[in-house]
């Protein structure tokens, strides 16, 4: 039966509605003004860096910018009052927004390091038809098909270009994102408030802006992870039947999803399932109807995602293993000599070009996030105490995600170590996961606590000082991740990958594809092998021990280049072009590395110089090498190996020939 | 319940309802895809193309698995879209495993095959619900332990309106931005010169025969403005160099290419013969170089 309601209650209904509506409108005004000029200030921002190095006037903008962009949203979304959709739409809106800082940075191509090796490898799949092509750049990447496959399928259907597919493709992934953490949050037992609360703490870790918006397999597996997790808990928080079901079949295809796509991440997604796992099955914390059978769900469905990831790394991608131990074991060996005291340690931002400000900020988002960490760990022993938290599974959860949130804490001590700092920095995009939810739960009482005060003073210092810590995460989540010289565009940086690419490099890569034809395989340093092994479609040696490509470059003037087993694998591998970038024998790279991270370390000589200086002109002289282009910065030389036992004309002879010049 | 009044059911106009029929819509809308074909590759196909071939197996997908309604509308859409993308890399998987060559087509036959598996499932399920088959089974999500009281639900009616508003205001944000700044002045780049071969390739010591050898080259000026250039050619001996041709003054003007060739007689004698080509600026304070190399010999060609 449908009760009709009083026409004066429908009256004050309506009446209510429109005034709720007419007070809306200015805040939203409000808010999308700032979203606008904050995105003005981000391009401004990008603008003054173009004609710099390093120029704080950028940082100021770019940051001026985000805040204005960002923290408007936040506050709307963290507001009580706010409807769940609104939230959701609020989280797209910076979701999308968010990606700006990156598109921006390379509108056009591909100009991180992994970038230029993600797109080669979607090339080599539309041109073979084929998946597992062997990689250039980073080789690893031949057994984790998934982003270049699904890349390249939306080129073949769409006609973008590689960039322009894998733009869309990491702008949906990065969206997805954070609707991915709301979903998690909400799957543990979160409100929807505390949920995209999560989701914004999230996006403070160091990757999320940069490293995981780049052209990469990770970027694209992050997301995975992420909703995998949300359909794990899911099942695991769903009662035994269809729902079920249902979610223990979306976990397998994703996470089996992850395994074709990425190792790290999906080895992480194992060890968090494993967390997670383990804690349903305590009996303290999730005993409750039906938790035996929550716990055999997300047993099995840990169990299939090892089975997925060991699986493939065995049987697709057995390289793994050997790419990723000397992270891990030479980080711990590193750290353990510096907690010994037998080596310095790695000194943070030394070769930085980001101002002092970023730094501490960077070093704030740590205290930032402890202090919020603290303050859910309290708040969750207040609400078992009071009984809110019941065991069960939720509680189970709960202590499963903070316990992966907890992780990050003592993952920043990696820092210190050369090896494992990049490994550290990795694993913070899947910790911050359980971070997030952890540090949300105290966000949202901390609000509600500082609106509650009643002297405006309070109240207004209480909301100002959580302010302050949202932007220092804001600033220092970022800082803590890349680089001033990967953030943001510039002058040529000699040694910075991401501003190694001049049309200089690109003339001299596209001269040698049309003259030559692709896949040969060349010798050069890394940031024109870069250029030369994507764009320029060719094979760039992967210099090792074992395989030494600096000696060429090492060897002094007179002496004959070497070693001799060096010259027998460049024959042998049919290496037949060296590219030399002249600068290597005069500037000292930002990143300390002329090859690759093994080479040995004496490159730059204690005077500051390089060790290559005035050993570069030999080349000209070596008579098993021709020199077949030479631009401002760059030499190419035909390797004539093996060298033969031609002799050459000393004395003077008349021999004349002639010069013509013609259009 | 709300207070309001309730608008009167009003047949739908749709033979097939949306709610009832969805799956099948979708297989419709992938099934068109082929269609795009006829729109030129680029911006306009994908925008066409991408929402259905990044949208429609993942949403099947979760028909088919019956958890559509498990999730509130952004979570379903950004779930359907990750779904979508692994759908792609499955494709591209099986038909590796296959032995199929990877292309547009051989992928859109592939996900169509899997949409069709889908949407039988999907439809499978819409079935089971209607007649009830689960209504038994049916299981009304508990509140959160951790809900807040006046939790206002995640899935409004107008969800999935808000998330529509949400996307354009976040593109028209990003878009904005992006045009804003590809289309302000940007500082120009720094120009290059390059001299390089252009005749056959210099694998080892080139023969001259009898009639002698034109070795072509080119230069290339990337920079504004013209510039006089000094082109020599020589012979290396030991640590000397002696003239091989007269030299040429040439003026290159911006972006362009100038081809140029350097012709030499046989060579006297056995021994190779160590032959630069040299490219000096004139008219600068700091005048640039470059240089190409070859060797030569006599012999027959």
């Amino acid at each position: 039966m449908i009760v009709e309601p009083r026409p004066q209650a429908l009256d004050a209904t309506r009446r209510s509605a429109r005034h709720a509506t007419k007070r809306r409108w200015p805040v939203i005004l409000a808010v999308a003004a700032c979203a606008v000029a904050g995105m003005a200030a981000i391009v401004k921002s990008y603008l003054v860096a173009q004609t710099t190095v390093s120029d704080e006037a950028e940082f100021i903008w770019f940051w001026a910018g985000m805040s204005l962009m960002e923290l408007p949203l936040i506050a709307v979304i963290a507001r009580r009052g706010t409807g769940a959709a609104v939230r959701s739409a609020l989280l797209l809106i910076i979701g999308l927004a968010s990606y700006a800082p990156k598109l921006l940075r390379d509108p056009g191509a591909p100009i991180y390091h992994d970038e230029y090796a993600h797109w080669r490898a979607t090339y080599d799949i539309i041109a073979s038809r084929q998946l597992f092509e062997p990689a250039q750049i980073v080789p690893i990447i031949a057994g984790y098909p998934g982003l270049h496959a699904a890349t390249a399928v939306i080129v073949d259907v769409t006609g973008l270009s590689i960039w322009q597919a894998a733009t869309v493709l990491v702008l949906l992934c990065h969206v997805a994102l954070l609707a991915g953490v709301a979903t998690l949050a909400r799957a543990i037992g979160l409100d929807s408030r505390a949920a995209a609360l999560a989701a914004i703490a999230y996006q403070f870790n160091a990757s999320f802006l940069y490293f995981d918006t780049q052209f990469s397999y990770e970027s694209m597996s992050i997301t995975l992870v992420v909703w995998s997790l949300a359909a794990f808990t899911q099942a695991i928080r769903a009662q035994p039947g269809p729902h079920r079901n249902a979610w223990r079949w979306l976990t397998v295809v994703l996470s089996f999803g992850c395994a074709i796509t990425h190792h790290l991440t999906t080895i992480e997604l194992t060890v968090v399932m494993l967390t997670v796992s383990v804690a349903l099955s305590l009996p303290r914390a999730a005993r409750s109807d039906g938790w035996r059978a929550a716990a055999a769900t997300a047993w099995f469905l840990t169990a299939f995602t090892l089975v997925a990831v060991v699986g493939w790394i065995v049987g697709m991608a057995p390289g793994t293993v050997a790419y990723l131990s000397p992270y891990l074991g030479t980080g711990l060996s590193q750290l353990a000599q510096l907690v010994s005291g037998s080596s310095s340690g790695r000194q943070l931002f030394s070769a930085s070009l980001s101002p002092w400000w970023e730094h501490i900020a960077a070093f704030g988002v740590t205290l930032v996030a402890l202090v919020f960490a603290a303050a859910g760990l309290l708040l969750l022993r207040r609400w078992r105490r009071s009984g809110r938290l019941a065991a069960g599974r939720e509680r189970a959860l709960l202590l499963g995600y903070a316990t992966v949130g907890l992780a990050y804490f003592p993952s920043t001590a990696f820092i210190f170590s050369q090896a494992g700092a990049e490994g550290a920095r990795r694993s913070w995009a899947v910790s911050w996961i359980g971070l997030a939810v952890l540090t949300a739960s105290s966000a949202a009482w901390l609000l509600d606590w500082a609106s509650l005060r009643r002297r405006a003073v309070a109240r207004l210092t209480a909301l100002g000082v959580l302010t302050a810590m949202t932007a220092t995460a804001l600033v220092g989540g970022t800082a803590a991740g890349l680089d001033a010289s990967y953030r943001f565009p510039g002058p040529y940086l000699y040694g910075s990958d991401a501003r190694s690419d001049t049309p200089e490099l690109n003339a001299m890569a596209q001269w040698f594809l049309a003259r030559f034809g692709p896949n040969h395989r060349v010798v050069t340093d890394r940031y024109t092998g870069l250029e030369m092994a994507s764009f320029g479609l060719q094979d760039t040696a992967m210099p090792s021990a074992a395989f030494p490509v600096w000696d060429l470059y090492a060897a002094e003037p007179g002496q004959p280049l070497g070693p001799p087993f060096l010259l027998a694998v460049l024959t042998q591998g049919h290496y037949r072009y060296l590219v030399v970038d002249k600068r290597i024998g005069t500037d000292v790279p930002l990143l300390g590395i002329y090859f690759e991270g093994n080479e040995p370390g004496d490159f730059v000589l204690p005077d500051g110089r390089p060790i290559f200086r005035g050993r570069l002109a030999k080349f000209n002289g070596v008579l098993w090498m021709s020199k077949i282009f030479e631009s401002d910065n760059y030499a190419v030389y035909r390797m004539n190996l093996p060298a033969g036992s031609q002799r050459y004309q000393v004395p003077p002879v008349p021999l004349r020939g002639k010069l013509t010049v013609g259009q | 319940m709300s207070g309001l009044p309730r608008r009167p059911c009003q047949p739908s106009r749709l033979r097939h309802r949306w709610p009832d029929a969805w799956p099948w819509y979708l297989l419709g809308a992938f099934a068109a895809l082929a269609l795009t074909v006829v729109v030129p590759g680029g911006p306009v196909r994908a925008v066409l193309a991408v929402p259905v071939l990044l949208g429609v197996p993942g949403a099947l997908t979760l028909g088919a698995v019956q958890a559509r309604r498990s999730v509130d509308a952004v979570a379903f859409c950004a779930l359907a879209v990750m779904l979508s993308a692994l759908w792609l890399a499955f494709a591209a998987l099986i038909l590796a495993v296959l032995q199929v060559r990877i292309s547009g087509l051989s992928v859109y036959a592939c996900l169509l095959l899997v949409c069709c598996v889908l949407t039988a499932g999907a439809a499978r399920q819409l079935r089971r619900r209607a007649a009830g088959e689960d209504a038994a089974a049916a299981w009304r999500e508990r509140a959160d332990v951790l809900c807040a009281p006046d939790e206002t639900g995640a899935s409004p009616k107008r969800g999935a309106w808000y998330a529509v508003g949400g996307v354009l205001a976040g593109a028209a944000l990003l878009g904005g931005g992006a045009l804003a700044y590809t289309s302000a002045p940007h500082q120009a780049p720094a120009g290059y010169t390059w001299l390089a071969w252009s005749g056959a390739k210099a694998d080892g010591v080139i023969a001259v025969g009898a009639h002698g050898i034109a070795l072509p080259f080119e230069i290339t000026r990337e920079e504004p403005g013209t510039t006089r250039y000094r082109l020599t050619a020589s012979w290396t001996g030991g640590a000397k160099a002696y003239p091989l041709a007269a030299p040429r003054t040439l003026r290159v003007g911006g972006d362009k290419t100038v081809a140029a060739t350097l012709s030499i007689p046989q060579p006297p004698g056995a021994c190779a013969y160590r032959v630069v080509v040299t490219l000096k600026e004139l008219g600068t304070a700091r005048p640039r170089s470059w240089s190409i190399n070859v060797s030569v010999r006599a012999g027959a060609r």
